[in-house]
């Protein structure tokens, strides 16, 4: 992203300094690809399925934006999608089709595309190395493609870091840096450590700026689902987290602003879901681009950190800052274990000379005494967090 | 109802539902269709 900087926009990219806050609706273990099987035969359109929304597409995008919201939908780089959504048969990609794919997208009222690189955009990466060329430039031309149609859509490429490496950021507006995102802890750690073990070369790609935002999947806070919908029945969660793994999700998403999409049956809110999805403080924070979007600044000894500690800070305006102090132990090989964890404010981005008033963004609550030199959080749960916000005193 | 016809039922259930508990308010304004 040579040459770019926080709160620049790119000339390729459309200029979307929107972060999302999304439901993705792949959670309720019923079918929810949109796309017919076929395209139209005489004209090549890529049409949606009238069985499942029989009344069109663009009749439900209006639904939508009269309620004041936004509507997003999946396509593939290549000639299929990765899932056919339940179907006997595969539905056709985008390939060959972007300008007029595009264009249809914008024509319905979409606001949200989301490319992923199934079907031969995948097999040729592995076989032929097409990232060497031919896929990037695919990712350009679709990119170039929304863009041509002048609507403002958001555009998610699933694979854009990977064909684009550098160039990323001046095509798409969020990207990601590992496989999916499964409602496992073991998997959670992993896209924190796909983001944010990249080195030191594309730092600004792990970090992202308003309008090119570093994706880690979807949130699965409260479970992603085990049971078919039902009309009139709320859905089945099965959690395959702990509560403090869903704190510790949705602090390191929201400090380090990756899209938070949400995979959860928002019609059956659990506890943890009421507790983390209706935060307003964190929201606040997610959503400000006052500040560059936070970073890994501490990753254990190495940084005075206990044994897999690993902390997240972000600056705030007016001298403050938040934290995330997140206790990853709990690999079975070393043992998982309630730690202190302490952090030095400088580990924190903060000023070392001065006091901050902390909260604690969970609890909602300020503790009694300002830090001052450093901060602990005292019996950090295995993979939980400490989600803190420092005030300096006046 | 077969499960085709319950398709558009869910997507707009879950888009009332986060009128109603107010997360649209809070700002989560997409609902997004994925290929599942």
């Amino acid at each position: 992203m040579a040459g770019t900087r926080h709160g620049q926009s790119q000339g390729n990219r459309y200029p979307n300094h929107h972060l999302p806050l999304c439901i993705l609706f792949v959670s309720l273990r019923a079918p929810g690809s949109w796309a017919n099987g076929e395209r139209d035969p005489a004209t090549g359109a890529l049409t949606w399925d009238t069985d499942r929304f029989p009344s069109g597409i663009p009749a439900l995008t209006d639904w939508l934006h009269e309620k004041g919201m936004k509507f997003g939908l999946y396509t593939s780089a290549g000639n299929a999608t990765c899932s056919s959504g339940g179907r006997p048969y595969p539905i056709p990609g985008s390939e060959g089709h972007y300008v007029e794919d595009a264009q249809a997208f914008a024509d319905w009222g979409v606001d949200y595309v989301k490319l992923d690189w199934c079907g031969d955009v995948k097999d040729n990466f592995i076989k032929d190395g097409w990232y060497q060329g031919h896929g990037a430039q695919m990712h350009r031309d679709f990119a170039t493609a929304l863009n041509a149609t002048g609507r403002p859509i958001f555009f998610e490429a699933v694979a854009g870091f990977w064909f684009l490496m550098h160039e990323t950021a001046e095509y798409v507006n969020s990207w990601r840096f590992c496989g999916d995102h499964h409602d496992e802890w073991e998997n959670t750690w992993e896209q924190v450590g796909c983001r944010f073990s990249q080195g030191e070369e594309p730092f600004e790609l792990t970090r992202g700026e308003p309008g090119a935002w570093p994706f880690m999947d979807l949130m699965t806070i409260g479970g992603d689902g085990c049971a078919p919908f039902e009309e009139g029945v709320a859905g089945m969660h099965c959690p395959g987290q702990t509560d403090d793994n869903y704190r510790s999700e949705f602090a390191i998403w929201s400090i380090t602003q990756s899209p938070m999409l949400i995979d959860s049956d928002l019609r059956n809110m659990t506890a943890i879901m009421n507790e983390l999805l209706l935060n307003a403080e964190v929201i606040a924070i997610h959503q400000s681009t006052a500040t560059p979007p936070g970073t890994r600044t501490g990753h254990g000894a190495a940084d005075g950190l206990c044994d897999e500690c690993q902390v997240f800070s972000r600056a705030l305006e007016g001298g403050g800052g938040v934290a995330a102090l997140v206790n990853f132990k709990t690999n079975p090989k070393v043992g998982a274990s309630v730690q202190d964890v302490t952090a030095s404010l400088e580990v924190l981005g903060l000023d070392p000379a001065k006091a901050y008033v902390v909260r604690d963004l969970y609890a909602h609550e300020d503790w009694p005494t300002p830090a001052t030199g450093s901060v602990t959080a005292l019996g950090v749960a295995p993979g939980g967090v400490a989600y803190l916000q420092f005030s300096p005193v006046a | 109802m077969s499960v085709s016809a319950l398709v558009l039922l869910q997507v707009k259930s879950i888009a009332q539902a986060m009128v109603d508990n107010g997360m649209l308010a809070l700002g989560y304004d997409h609902v997004n269709l994925d290929d599942w």
